[in-house]
This record gives structure tokens, C-alpha cells and sequence, in this order.
């Protein structure tokens, strides 16, 4: 069953598209990361299927229903992100005790043993925290809450390494004790890839690509050496980065099925194969800017 | 997966809750307000008449507890528009719920405020009485104004939480306006003021509709079904609106 | 075991060899129960879905079997069919790696036999 159905999405602001015909669909109970770079869209598409903004065209059903302003999306979903207000009257120990009867599935000693463990100081108010227990915090109430739909916009940001850790882990493990479907948004996605079953690739708002994280590992390969031997291996395949290391030599990324035959020609010719990380791949393949950020300097 | 069922009342009643435990600043303005406006009436009588010749003078001091019903009336006006600021309403976005029930709560919230802040400004009334009579030599104190019987003191305060409510209804409606579209910040005292103007007469008329009428059960009816009306009005206006943009 | 996220290796390929490496060293040992991808997932904080497909590799190989309801076993003659497989399949890729290798350096035959031999000793004696 698809949790999250969008067909030919499209969303603007005023005069500005933020979201661009986009079509996908999120099956039940699997993570999936929703990755691009500032200002793709992502937050846009998560407030959507969240029901706070409306599509200005095409379908989006959550739960096969129209989420905009609907109870049924809203009681069966959260969406944090680091803008969540909460009254200042209210103590942090106050909020996850108000907070709680509006979830139907809130698991309150899950919450209170991460309010624990992280040891905040449950008499303070929420807009006192700084920017990373701020959203630490708000990440307890993303768990704890376990709603069918979680929606997690950049959870992370502010949190220190070891506090974005134990996050992970602790997302996974209440995610395996009680599976849900998850969208974790995100520009560091060799963070979270891991935790990930599915990756959603947007770039300006259109779609980029809709696979799991382990075909994304497999799908392109990096081959360095001598340019001239790399070109005669690449020659009228599509490239997607390229970069010249030294004088003569050449490093190219290219899609692994298109070449996988050939694996044991280019090494035996002396050039060397790469892996290529998720993140560089993701890089390479919402590449907007013009040339390499090395050009600029290069210039004049 | 379980899928959680959850009515429109349920959500409302939730979050009217959550509310009343969030806005309780507000609430102690309201206390602040009418000690202040109670400093005002005791310092400054509201009237104040003297009359008399060279051997004699009287004067009559009255002493009123309207200021504190007009404080009140403002407290109720700030904290209608604070609701309806996108930062108040971002306060519901981590709670179950929709637009309706967001409007919902606000609503149970005004009235309860209203009630409240009927109550109390109608019980400074009396508290004004009692300062007076232990400040000010007893003896020359009028007593027949000065006494208040109990069912005056009730119809008193229901009339004040009456105007309260209705007063709520109007600056919600009104701050919901100037979400939809900020001219409306400007629009609508220029109307009232323009029509007080302009349509007097008619504008008197409106006033008398409520304010003329001596027979409480249908004035409450006339208040209730107007701020009913308002409250409808604002509830359609947020129920399109985007929210957290 | 800390997985290599950027090893050329995909994560599910290194659990799997993990988990031979369990069998092996005999920490499972024949007609046990071989940890669920669930089990998997948390001890090595990645998705449920690339453990189990970690475990199917596995299972591909009849290395272990489904029992329903039950969960994955470890086969009766899984060990020796691993060591076999890594004798044949992965000491052959290593070895031609090695040759490939020392014709690039320039290193004789007898020098490269001479080196193994060096390495095979410096171990026994270590042990």
C-alpha cells in the first residue's frame, strides 16, 4: 500500500515554482530520504504531504486522502522541524505531557528515558534551548509520538556528532520495535544512508531520482588514469562529473551498467576504479552551478 | 499500522485544553490590567460635583467601577487578535488537528475568558465598595447606590460577560481579516468611524438593537447569535488559509 | 565489526561476509538460528531491508535455510562449503590481484613464492 501518492505535483509561490510536476509514490513502513540541496523544494513537499500548504496543481494523497487541512493526515502524522513553537508558559517536561494525549500511539516512558538520557532540564521553556537541543528535543517528540506517517525536515541540525549518533540509533530501534513510514529530509546524506531504505533524489523541485539506497551505491563508478585511455573507455557514454587530476590525467564518473562489462579491460590497461559516494553521486547529478567552483577562481 | 481515528470535537476539546494550560500569561495581564484600572477609579473619582455657598460646601464624589470594565474590554481585544498572529496559530501545529478545530479551541478559549474577565471585572465592582467603605468615613458614604443586592451583582456580571463574548467575536473576526489581507488593519475602523459618521442614524439604530434591550434572555440571544455569526465568519475565512509559510 | 560505509563493497555484501565469518569461526555453528535482519539491523545500525538482503546472499548459497516461521538456520555443511568457496573464489581473485600486481612492480616469480613464504613464517611464529 503507497502511504504518500503524488501525481504531477505542483506548487507555486506567487510566482516562483517551488515544487515542478513531481510523481512518486512511498510505500508503507520504509525509510526513506528526501535528499536535495538548499532551497530543491524538500521542506515545501514535506509541508504539503503534512497538510499545511496546498498544492496549487496536481494529486497528493496521504493515507489516500487530500492531507490539505484534513484531521485524519493530521492525527496520523508529525512533522518536525526547528521551527516548532511551543508557549513559553509550558516547561519542557510540561510540553511532552501535553503534547502526548493527541498521539494515539505515544510512548511516554520512550520519551521520558530520552528526555532522560539527554538530560535536559525539564523546567525550562522551549524557546530558551539553543539550536541543537532544540532539536534534539524535538526529535524526542518525533519518535516518541510514533505516528504511522513521521516526517523528519533536517532533524538533525545544530546537533553535535555524538548527539546525532545516538539519534540514529535511536530512531532505528524504536523504527524496528514499531515499523512506520519515515521521510527524513537531509543534505548530508552519507549520515543517514545507512539508516535508509529508499532514496528520494530532488533537484528544483522536479524529481531526480526515486531508488533504494542500495542501487544508488551501485550506480555509478568513478574511473581514474591516463586521459586518453579513460576517454577511448568513456567515449560517447554520458559522463556525469569529470575532473582533471594532473597533467594527462583524467577522473570520470559514469554509470556503472554502462561500463560493468568492461571492468576487467580497464583495469588490465592500468586504470584505477572508484566507488563513488552517495553524497559526491547526489552532487553530481543536481549539478546547477556552472563548472567547478574551482573555475571562478581560475577566471580572468 | 494502526490507524489512529480522531473527530473533529475530540481534536477542539484537546487542544482548548492545551491552550488554556499555554495562554495562562495572558490570563495574569488580565489581573494586572484591572488592578491598575482600580488604582485609576480610587484615585480618580469618576465624577465629581460641588455645589454650596460660603458657609457650605458639598461636594459628591462618584465613584465608579466602569474603568475596570473598559480594561477588561481591552484585555479581551489584544488577546482575540493575539490568537488569530501566525505566530499564535504556529503553537497548534504540533498538535493534532485542523483548521476548525484550531478555530474551535480559540473560540472555547474567548469564552472562557470572556467569563472570567466578566466575573472578575463585576467582582471588582464590589471590591472597589469595600475599599471605599474601610477608607473613607462610612457616614458619608450614600448607601443607597452604595449597597449591591446579589441579583444585581449577577445580572451585572452576565451582561458583562455578554459584551465580553461579543466583543471577543469582533476583534477575532477582525483579526482574521487582517490575516487574509492586511488592508484590512485599516479598512474596517475606517468603516465603523465612517459609518458612525455617515450613517448615524442607522448605526444608532444597531446600537440600540443591542445595548436598548431590557429583556436579558433575548438580549443574550441577540449577543450569542451575533457572536455565533462573527466567529462562523472567521471560521471560513482560516479554513483556506496555508499555514506556516 | 565496524562496516566500511566507503569500501567498494556494498554494506549487505559485508554482512553477509560477517556472518560466514561467524560460521566460520564457529561463534554459529550448524542448525543454529543465524540472527534476524532485524537483530542484524540493530547491531549494525543500517535498514532492516540491506540486512536481509545480506541474508539472502546467504541463502542464495544455501549457506543458511528458511524454516517457516521459525527464521534463518545455518545449514549442516555450511563451513565447509564457505571455506571452499573462499579458497576457490576469493583466494583466486586475491592471487591474481597479487600477480597482476607484482608484474606492475617488476617482482619476479621466485621473489613473489620467496615473500609468501617469508609471511606464512612471521605468522607461525606468532602463533
Amino acid at each position: 500500500m503507497g502511504v504518500i501518492q503524488c501525481e504531477d505535483l505542483t506548487k507555486f509561490y506567487g510566482k516562483i515554482k517551488a515544487i515542478d510536476h513531481l510523481s512518486f509514490k512511498i510505500e508503507e513502513n520504509k525509510i526513506t530520504g528526501l535528499i536535495g540541496r538548499n532551497g530543491s523544494g524538500k521542506t515545501t513537499l514535506l509541508k504539503m504531504i503534512a497538510g499545511y500548504l496546498k498544492p496549487t496543481s496536481g494529486e497528493l494523497n496521504v493515507f489516500s486522502g487530500k492531507p490539505f487541512n484534513s484531521l485524519a493526515v493530521s492525527a496520523n502524522s508529525i512533522f518536525i522541524d526547528d521551527t516548532m513553537t511551543f508557549p513559553d508558559s509550558l516547561t519542557l517536561s510540561d510540553i511532552l505531557t501535553e503534547v502526548a494525549p493527541f498521539y494515539a500511539n505515544w510512548n511516554s516512558s520512550l520519551a521520558n528515558g530520552l528526555f532522560d538520557y539527554y538530560s535536559f532540564n525539564p523546567q525550562q521553556p522551549h524557546s530558551n534551548l539553543s539550536k541543537g537541543t532544540k532539536s534534539t528535543f524535538n526529535s524526542i517528540l518525533g519518535i516518541a509520538s510514533r505516528c504511522p506517517l513521521t516526517i523528519l525536515d533536517e532533524p538533525t541540525t545544530g546537533m553535535d556528532s555524538a548527539v546525532r549518533k545516538d539519534f540514529y540509533r535511536a530512531l532505528l530501534k524504536d523504527y524496528l520495535e514499531y515499523p512506520r513510514t519515515i521521510i527524513i529530509s537531509s543534505h548530508l546524506l552519507s549520515e543517514i544512508e545507512e539508516l535508509l531504505e529508499d532514496i528520494l533524489l530532488i533537484n528544483q523541485g522536479a524529481k531526480c531520482l526515486h531508488l533504494s539506497v542500495m542501487e544508488l551505491k551501485e550506480l555509478a563508478v568513478g574511473i581514474r588514469g591516463n586521459a586518453q585511455v579513460v576517454l577511448s573507455f568513456v567515449e560517447g557514454k554520458e559522463i556525469l562529473y569529470q575532473e582533471d587530476f594532473t597533467k594527462g590525467s583524467l577522473y570520470v564518473v559514469i554509470r556503472r551498467n554502462l561500463i560493468e562489462q568492461q571492468f576487467e579491460l580497464i583495469k588490465q590497461s592500468g586504470l584505477e576504479l572508484f566507488p563513488v559516494s552517495t553524497d559526491d553521486l547526489c552532487i553530481y547529478l543536481t549539478a546547477n552551478t556552472k563548472g567547478g567552483i574551482g573555475d571562478v577562481f581560475s577566471r580572468g | 499500522m494502526s490507524s489512529a481515528e480522531v473527530n473533529l470535537l475530540t481534536a477542539s476539546v484537546k487542544q482548548y485544553h492545551y491552550k488554556l494550560k499555554a495562554y495562562t500569561g495572558l490570563v495574569n495581564r488580565l489581573i494586572i490590567a484591572q488592578m491598575l484600572a482600580l488604582v485609576f477609579s480610587y484615585v480618580g473619582a469618576t465624577g465629581m460635583m460641588s455645589s454650596g455657598n460660603d458657609e457650605l460646601t458639598v461636594t459628591v464624589s462618584t465613584y465608579s467601577a466602569s474603568m475596570v470594565i473598559v480594561f477588561s474590554i481591552f484585555w479581551i481585544i489584544t488577546i482575540a487578535i493575539t490568537l488569530t498572529t501566525k505566530q499564535y496559530k504556529k503553537i497548534e501545529l504540533p498538535l493534532v488537528g485542523t483548521r476548525i478545530s484550531g478555530n474551535l479551541s480559540d473560540v472555547g478559549f474567548l469564552l472562557t475568558a470572556s467569563v472570567y474577565a466578566g466575573m472578575t471585572s463585576s467582582l471588582f465592582g464590589v471590591l472597589l465598595r469595600i475599599i471605599m467603605y474601610f477608607t473613607s468615613d462610612s457616614s458619608k458614604i450614600v448607601f443607597d447606590e452604595f449597597s449591591l443586592a446579589f441579583p444585581d451583582l449577577l445580572l451585572g456580571m452576565v451582561v458583562a460577560i455578554l459584551y465580553m463574548a461579543l466583543i471577543s467575536a469582533m476583534a477575532y473576526c477582525t483579526g482574521v481579516l487582517a490575516q487574509v489581507n492586511m488592508a484590512f488593519v485599516i479598512i474596517i475602523p475606517v468603516l465603523i468611524f465612517g459609518s458612525l459618521k455617515v450613517y448615524t442614524n442607522f448605526m444608532q439604530s444597531v446600537f440600540k438593537f443591542y445595548v436598548g434591550e431590557t429583556f436579558l434572555p433575548l438580549f443574550a440571544l441577540k449577543i450569542l447569535f451575533t457572536s455565533l455569526i462573527l466567529f462562523g465568519i472567521s471560521l471560513l475565512l482560516s479554513n483556506r488559509m496555508e499555514v506556516n509559510r | 565489526m565496524i562496516l566500511n560505509t566507503d569500501s567498494m563493497k556494498p554494506i549487505y555484501v559485508q554482512i553477509a561476509e560477517w556472518l560466514e565469518g561467524e560460521i566460520l569461526s564457529e561463534n554459529i555453528k550448524a542448525e543454529e538460528r543465524i540472527y534476524s535482519q532485524y537483530q542484524l539491523a540493530e547491531m549494525f545500525t543500517i535498514n532492516p531491508a540491506t540486512a536481509s538482503k545480506g541474508l539472502n546472499i546467504l541463502a542464495d548459497q544455501a549457506i543458511v535455510y528458511k524454516k517457516r516461521g521459525l527464521g534463518m538456520f545455518v545449514s549442516p555443511n555450511a563451513k565447509q562449503f564457505i571455506l571452499s568457496k573462499r579458497r576457490g573464489q576469493i583466494l583466486g581473485q586475491m592471487i591474481k590481484e597479487l600477480v597482476m600486481e607484482a608484474n606492475r612492480l617488476d617482482v619476479s616469480e621466485s621473489e613473489l613464492n620467496k615473500m609468501i613464504e617469508n609471511v606464512r613464517k612471521e605468522n607461525e611464529e606468532e602463533t
